[in-house]
Order: C-alpha cells, then sequence, then structure tokens
C-alpha cells in the first residue's frame, strides 16, 4: 500500500488523478501548494509525489529542490511548458520523472507505477554482476531473459539482439546499417529498413509513451543509442 | 596695527607729519650741502661769507647790472627805454675798461672783496671786481644772504643728526602711508581721488610738482625775494606741493595696485575698451552684412531650378572660356595659361561631382539589395546631393523601423500564443481526465456514450491544436532554438519509414523508398527535420488515397539535395499549393477531420529556419513535397 502525494493547485485536476491512483489501490494525499506539500512531507510517510510546476507561491521546481534536502522519494513532475529546458531542469533539479500537460491520465498511472517500482527494488538491481541494465530495463544473458522494473518482457530474438547491441554501448548512436550488420551479421543490401521497425516495435515493449522514448532513444539522421545512465 | 593702517586721523596726521619732516630734511640736507662744499670756492681757507659760493651769486646778480650800465653809458648804446637798475647800496664794485683805466669806482672805506671777477664780454674787454659793506642794512639782498649765511653757519653741527633722523622719521611714515593706502574698515576700498583715472590724476599731480620747481628756479628774480624769510617761506612751500604730489601719486599707485586691477581705472585702458567694443561692433555687423549676403545667394540658388543652377554653371564657364580666349587673341598668348588652368579645374569640378554621384549610386544599389544601414557621408557633398542623399538614409531608415516593428510584433504574438495555450493546457487537462473518467463509467444510455465518444475525440483534437499551435508560433517567429549537425537524409528516412510502418499498413498505403546506396548529408537539426517528415507523413496517412503507394526518395539535383514524398490525394485537390502552405488552410474534404491544419504551415518554418525550403506541387491527385537543403 503507497502513499502518494499530489501536488497541484488546481482541484479538479487534484480530484481526476485521486480517482485514477485510488482506484489503482494508492493511498492519496492531497496538497494546494509546495509549502503544503512540503509540510505533509515532514508528516506523513509518502512513496510518491506528483508534483506540479506552476503554482502560485513556491512553484514546483522549488519545492522540489527543498524536498530533496531532505528526502529520496520518487518525484514526478507535471508542467504545463514543453520546452526542453523546463524538462532539463526539472530533472536537475532533483525530479526523477515528468508528464506534460494535457497528460494521458493512464500514461501517468504507468510513470508512477515505473517510479513505485523502481523505488521499491533499488537494493537488489545492481546485484547481478552478468546483467546489462540501463533505466528499468534489466537483461539477463544467460537466462534470455529481459526484465522492465521486475516484471519480464517477451521479446523476439531479433529485438533481443537489437536490445543486447545497444545495451552493450550506453551512449553510442547506432545507424541502421550498422545495426543490421552486427545483429543479422550481414551486409545489409537495402534490407536495413526493417531495423527501424524492430526498433519501434522494441520501444513499444519498453516505453510507456513510445512517440517520446525516454530510454531507445532516436538520434534523427544518425541512428539509436540508449541513454546513459549516471552511473 | 590693522587699525591704526584703516583710521583715517592716523593717516592724515601721518601724511602731514610725512611732509613736514620731509621738508626739515631737505633743509638738513640743503644746509649740509652749504657746510660741506661751502669753503672750497674762496680764494683764502677761511671761512666766511666772502669766500662762500653764496657771496659769489650774490655778486653775480648784482654785478652785472651794474656793468651793463656802465658799458651802455660809455659806448651810448642804450636805449631810453631800458636801462638797467643801479646795484642796491650795500653793493660796491669797480669796472675797468679794456686798457686797464677805471671806469667806475663805487666803493667806501670798509667795503670787502669777494673773491670774483665778472667780464661784461671779450670784446670789450669791461672787467669789474665786486665789493659789498657790512653790515647790510635790513630789506637789502645782502641782508637775507648774510641772515641765511649766518644761521646756516651757525647750526652747521646739527644738520646730519637732525636731517638723518627727519629722513628716517619720513621713511617710516612714508612706508607706514603706503601700507595704510586704500584700506578702510571695510576692507580695500578705492575712494575720492583714488577715482580718477590714473593717467589724469598723475598728469596733474605732475603738471603741480613741476610748476612748483619751474617757480622754485625762477623765483631768485622776483623783487620779493630780496626779503630771505619770505624767500624761504615760498621756496619751502613750492618744495612741499612738489613733495605732496609726489607722496600723493605713490599713494594712489599703491592704493590702486593693492585693490588690484589697477589698470582698468585708466584712460588707456578705457579707451582700448571702446576701441574693443567699437572693433567688436564693426565686426558684428559686417559679419551680419556677410552672412545676409551669402543667406540671400544661397536662397536664390535654391530657389533656382536644378536645371537653372546647372545652366548657370555652365553659361558662367562658357563665358570665361570666351572671354579668355578673346584676350589670348587680343593681349598675347599668356592668358592662354589661364584658360587652361580654369579649364582643369573645371574638369576637377565634374570629377567632384561624379564622384559623389558614384557614392550614391553605391548606396542606391545597396538600399535596393536589402541592406538596410546604408550611411553616405554628406560631408562636402554638393546641396541638391546631399538632399538626396539624405532622402535614400530616410528610406533605409524608414525600412529598418518597419522591418524591426514587424519583428517586434510577431515576437509578442508567439508571447502571447505560448502564454495562452499554457493556459488552456490546465483546464485541457482536467477536460481530458474527465473524459477518460466519463467513458469508464457504466453509463446505460447509448446516445450519451455517443456523445462522450465526441467529446473525447474533440478533446483529444483541442489538445493536438494546443501543441501544434505553440510549435507553429514559434517556428515562424523563429523563437525556436536550431542546432545543426550533420544529418544522413537516407538514415532519417528509413527512421520514418520504421515509426510510420504500422501506420501506413493500417491506412493500406505503401511506402516505396528510393534511396541513394551511399550517405547524403546535409546540415540540419535532426529533431526538426523529424517534425518536418512526421507532419508530413501525417497528412499522408491522413489524406492518401487507400491502396496506392506513398513515394520517398533522395536525390540531389543542381547542386542541391532533395528530399521529396509523394502520394496521391484522396480527395480532389481544390486550392493552390502555396495555400496550402499558409496557417490553418486546409482542402475542404479535411475540414471536418483532425488535425489543426497548422502541419504544413509548421513543416515550411521549421524548413526555413535550418536554412532549407519547403516546396509543394500539386499535379491532378498528385502530391508532392520537397525538402531542399
Amino acid at each position: 500500500m503507497y502513499t502518494i502525494l499530489i501536488c497541484d493547485d488546481e482541484p479538479d485536476i487534484r480530484a481526476a488523478l485521486r480517482i485514477y491512483l485510488t482506484g489503482e489501490g494508492y493511498e492519496v494525499l492531497e496538497a494546494g501548494t509546495g509549502a503544503e506539500a512540503l509540510s505533509l512531507l515532514a508528516r506523513r510517510e509518502i512513496h510518491l509525489v506528483l508534483m506540479d510546476i506552476m503554482m502560485p507561491g513556491m512553484d514546483g521546481m522549488t519545492a522540489t529542490a527543498k524536498l530533496r534536502e531532505q528526502s529520496n522519494v520518487p518525484v514526478i513532475l507535471i508542467t504545463a511548458k514543453s520546452e526542453d529546458n523546463d524538462k532539463i531542469l526539472g530533472l536537475t533539479v532533483g525530479a526523477d520523472d515528468y508528464v506534460t500537460k494535457p497528460f494521458n491520465p493512464l500514461e501517468v498511472l504507468a510513470r508512477v507505477r515505473a517510479q513505485l517500482r523502481r523505488f521499491a527494488q533499488l537494493g537488489g538491481m545492481a546485484a547481478r554482476p552478468s546483467g546489462l541494465a540501463a533505466g528499468g530495463v534489466v537483461m539477463d544473458d544467460e537466462a534470455k531473459r529481459v526484465t522492465l522494473h521486475g516484471e519480464e518482457i517477451a521479446l523476439t530474438p531479433t529485438e533481443y539482439d537489437i536490445l543486447r547491441l545497444l545495451l552493450r554501448n550506453p551512449g553510442k548512436v547506432f545507424s541502421s546499417r550498422e545495426i543490421y550488420r552486427q545483429v543479422w551479421n550481414d551486409a545489409p543490401l537495402s534490407a536495413e529498413g526493417t531495423v527501424p521497425v524492430h526498433i519501434r516495435h522494441l520501444r513499444e515493449k519498453l516505453e510507456i509513451d513510445p512517440a517520446n522514448p525516454r530510454l531507445i532513444r532516436v538520434v534523427w539522421g544518425k541512428g539509436y543509442k540508449i541513454e546513459e545512465t549516471g552511473k | 596695527m590693522k587699525k591704526l593702517l584703516e583710521s583715517y586721523g592716523a593717516r592724515t596726521a601721518a601724511f602731514v607729519l610725512c611732509c613736514a619732516l620731509a621738508l626739515t630734511a631737505l633743509v638738513c640736507a640743503a644746509g649740509f650741502a652749504f657746510d660741506y662744499y661751502e669753503p672750497r670756492m674762496g680764494e683764502t681757507d677761511e671761512r666766511d661769507f666772502f669766500n662762500s659760493e653764496m657771496a659769489y651769486s650774490y655778486a653775480q646778480t648784482q654785478v652785472w647790472n651794474a656793468l651793463q650800465r656802465v658799458y651802455m653809458l660809455e659806448n651810448e648804446t642804450g636805449s631810453d627805454e631800458y636801462m638797467p637798475p643801479e646795484p642796491e647800496e650795500s653793493f660796491s664794485y669797480v669796472i675797468t675798461r679794456g686798457d686797464g683805466t677805471i671806469a667806475a669806482d663805487t666803493r667806501t672805506p670798509g667795503s670787502r672783496r669777494i673773491c670774483t671777477e665778472t667780464e661784461f664780454d671779450w670784446e670789450s674787454g669791461y672787467k669789474a671786481r665786486c665789493y659789498v659793506n657790512l653790515p647790510a642794512p635790513r630789506g637789502t639782498v645782502l641782508y637775507g644772504y648774510v641772515t641765511l649765511y649766518d644761521f646756516l653757519y651757525n647750526s652747521r653741527t646739527l644738520f646730519l643728526p637732525v636731517g638723518l633722523g627727519c629722513l628716517l622719521l619720513t621713511v617710516l611714515l612714508f612706508v607706514f602711508l603706503i601700507a595704510a593706502a586704500g584700506r578702510t574698515p571695510e576692507g580695500v576700498k578705492l575712494g575720492g581721488l583714488h577715482r580718477w583715472p590714473l593717467e589724469i590724476y598723475l598728469l596733474l599731480l605732475g603738471a603741480a610738482a613741476a610748476v612748483c620747481i619751474a617757480v622754485m628756479t625762477e623765483i631768485g628774480r622776483f623783487e620779493l625775494m630780496r626779503h630771505p624769510q619770505f624767500f624761504a617761506v615760498v621756496c619751502g612751500l613750492l618744495i612741499l606741493g612738489a613733495g605732496v604730489s609726489a607722496l600723493l601719486g605713490c599713494m594712489t599707485l599703491a592704493a590702486r595696485f593693492r585693490a588690484g586691477k589697477w589698470w582698468r581705472n585708466t584712460v588707456t585702458f578705457f579707451c582700448c575698451k571702446w576701441a574693443w567694443r567699437l572693433t567688436k561692433w564693426c565686426w558684428r555687423i559686417l559679419a551680419g552684412a556677410v552672412r545676409a549676403l551669402r543667406r540671400a545667394l544661397g536662397a536664390f540658388l535654391h530657389a533656382l531650378p536644378l536645371m537653372g543652377k546647372t545652366t548657370l554653371c555652365y553659361g558662367a564657364f562658357t563665358l570665361l572660356n570666351v572671354v579668355l580666349s578673346l584676350n589670348a587673341v587680343w593681349n598675347g598668348e599668356g592668358w592662354l595659361v589661364l584658360l587652361f588652368l580654369i579649364d582643369a579645374a573645371a574638369y576637377a569640378a565634374v570629377i567632384w561631382v561624379t564622384l559623389q554621384l558614384k557614392k550614391l549610386q553605391a548606396a542606391g544599389r545597396a538600399l535596393a539589395a536589402g541592406d538596410l544601414s546604408v550611411s553616405v557621408d554628406t560631408k562636402r557633398m554638393l546641396p541638391v546631393l546631399r538632399e538626396h542623399a539624405e532622402n535614400l538614409e530616410a528610406v533605409s531608415l524608414g525600412m529598418t523601423r518597419a522591418v524591426n516593428e514587424r519583428m517586434k510584433s510577431e515576437r509578442l504574438k508567439t508571447e502571447l500564443i505560448t502564454n495562452v495555450s499554457h493556459d488552456l493546457k490546465t483546464p485541457l487537462t482536467s477536460i481530458v481526465s474527465y473524459v477518460d473518467l466519463l467513458k469508464k463509467e457504466p453509463i446505460e444510455n447509448e446516445r450519451a456514450r455517443e456523445y462522450i465518444e465526441v467529446l473525447d475525440r474533440q478533446s483529444q483534437r483541442l489538445k493536438k491544436l494546443t501543441t501544434d499551435l505553440v510549435d507553429a508560433s514559434k517556428a515562424s517567429s523563429g523563437a525556436m532554438t536550431v542546432e545543426p549537425e550533420p544529418v544522413d537524409l537516407c538514415e532519417l528516412v528509413r527512421q520514418c519509414a520504421g515509426e510510420y510502418a504500422e501506420r501506413l499498413t493500417l491506412a493500406q498505403l505503401t511506402l516505396v523508398t528510393d534511396l541513394p546506396e551511399k550517405e547524403t548529408v546535409v546540415i540540419a537539426d535532426g529533431r526538426l527535420l523529424w517534425r518536418v517528415l512526421d507532419n508530413l507523413l501525417t497528412n499522408a496517412v491522413k489524406y492518401a488515397m487507400p491502396g496506392t503507394r506513398v513515394y520517398a526518395a533522395v536525390a540531389d539535383s543542381g547542386g542541391k539535395t532533395v528530399l521529396s514524398l509523394k502520394n496521391i490525394s484522396r480527395e480532389a485537390l481544390n486550392i493552390p499549393a502555396e495555400e496550402l502552405l499558409e496557417r490553418f488552410v486546409r482542402g475542404d474534404a479535411s475540414r471536418s477531420s483532425e488535425g489543426s491544419g497548422l502541419g504544413l504551415s509548421i513543416a515550411r518554418s521549421l524548413m526555413e529556419l535550418m536554412g532549407g525550403e519547403l516546396r509543394l506541387t500539386l499535379d491532378g491527385d498528385l502530391f508532392k513535397a520537397e525538402l531542399i537543403f
């Protein structure tokens, strides 16, 4: 039973999120301002915070920065601004994830779930030495198993090979041709066009929002890469 | 001491005292001089009146009359009108002719000789010896001389100490007076005589002194001077007069120097001042006249039309040429040199004007080419051309202002749109969420469920619209950050094909790609380029005829790299391609379906931001989009 704090100045949005989250079986607390959220955090045991950025008085960024001084509870920012700068600033200040308004409630639920899983399993992840891992995805190459936040994901052999190639070289950009050459072990005679389709499928299986991937990034006009996690 | 310096009483006393002491000192000096020089005049060393200078000068004045008288009587040269008077009775003389015979002898027993001999003139040989009888009776000149001599002789030891003492005191008082000059209890202030113009005052003082001294030198001639006391008093007064004048002069100079700017109160300065003012005034009048003349000439030239000016210049030039040519014919070839010089000057002037025209031409060309920072150096330009240059600058300034204003308003619009859409997003979030919640409620009413469907669809569309709106305004106003880097178009097309594989299949479309074997790299922002292709492919999925093919090709054409996308439209395209690129424009058929109508507009703006071009071609039902780099 997890407790989630929703911090937003709009009561309607708070109510909607409460309905969704209680429907999923979470206990929900509400705060209308950043200061209220901080005082609630001090008094209650809270497992995750949904924080709106644009609020009167103390804004979400400041509240998150203050919160991080005492606690490492997961924070998901809700932002109306779609500029990259705001996302980057939010993540730098200490947020773990973000959703942009107007959000899809199901996406919020999925991100909440993912963050909670990760928070709960933080200790167990680094234990497997042979495993390849990035952003909640763990690959056990011996058992040929891939898990996302502990849940097993069914991948085709090609998808598995592509994921392994990317996981082994985090941060490196592979073009479709390179991936084809390495995975198929063959010269890419105009057949590399299938690689993006496979990657698309892979993203659909691993990402919450495949159109805006957070793990398997599309570098447009160059190729694909797995985001290097700050180790 | 300061009080003393400023007190009028002290100064007046000092002044009087100074004069008196100076006079005393002078008398003492005279006495001392007499005592010092007198013995050397006599034939003996005895110190008495008969050996003195005084006696000598007395005898000279007396004997002269006698000599003249005797000479005139004997040679009958005298006239009735003038006969010199007899010397006074205590004076006697012996006059000898040239041959040694005695002509006159007025001696009485007791006469004593004065050691002098006077010749009448060199030719006649008349000579006189002088004698006086003592004691002289009162009222005679001799009495005066003798009394004076006795006084001087008797008090000769006193002269040096008393004289020096008086001199010292005089000097001290003089210094005091100089130090006090011009001072008043209210500070240094000039009053009374000090206000007189310096030269006039000094001139008056000098004149007074000069008169005194002149009178003194001539005083011996007057009968009155037979009385020595009277003589002494008059002499003293005259010396006093001269001294007072000198003292007053010194004092006024001191006072004026002390007050500062002493030269201001002088006639010279006054004259100079007025001369300066007069000069200035004349100069102003002259300058005004010159200016008026110039203005009149300028106004005339200004009023003259350009053609008139040109004609006037050319006419003057021609006239000069003709006159000089004729001169050369009649008065010799020397005039040809002048003619040549003037023609050379005319050529230089023409070149000068041409250079200015060239400058204007360059400025005009730059302006036409879109360079709005046109500036022409109008210094030393012909007024006509300067006006033209200024007009050019005004045009560029106006255009710059218009462009700036337009950019500003564009920016403000973008800001407004961004802010408004941010504000729209919050209620939209609620709407989307609650519509989703409604959908999950068990509602029996079939129509209500239908309505909820509509709500869901439209709220999703609104969501897309707000995002597109921000993107469109940002892209068109250039507020978007572009990070250009090498991008492989082939890889991009493959990636896009991968992204759209399912959606194309769903829309019953087949994507045919025609890519070159090797990499085709352009410099662009891959993220933005994906947005462009995303919009184009979305349109294809939405509006292409099912069962047809979509062609994507990358090729080089005419030095440019072109990425083209072709599809067959489901509906007839009833609007020109250019209009499709405008914001919110869509084909009639698509008006009711989802989409914001901003896709192509955003795509074009993004391409322009990256320095490329988006070209649309409609050929019947064939829709062709080309990305040109």
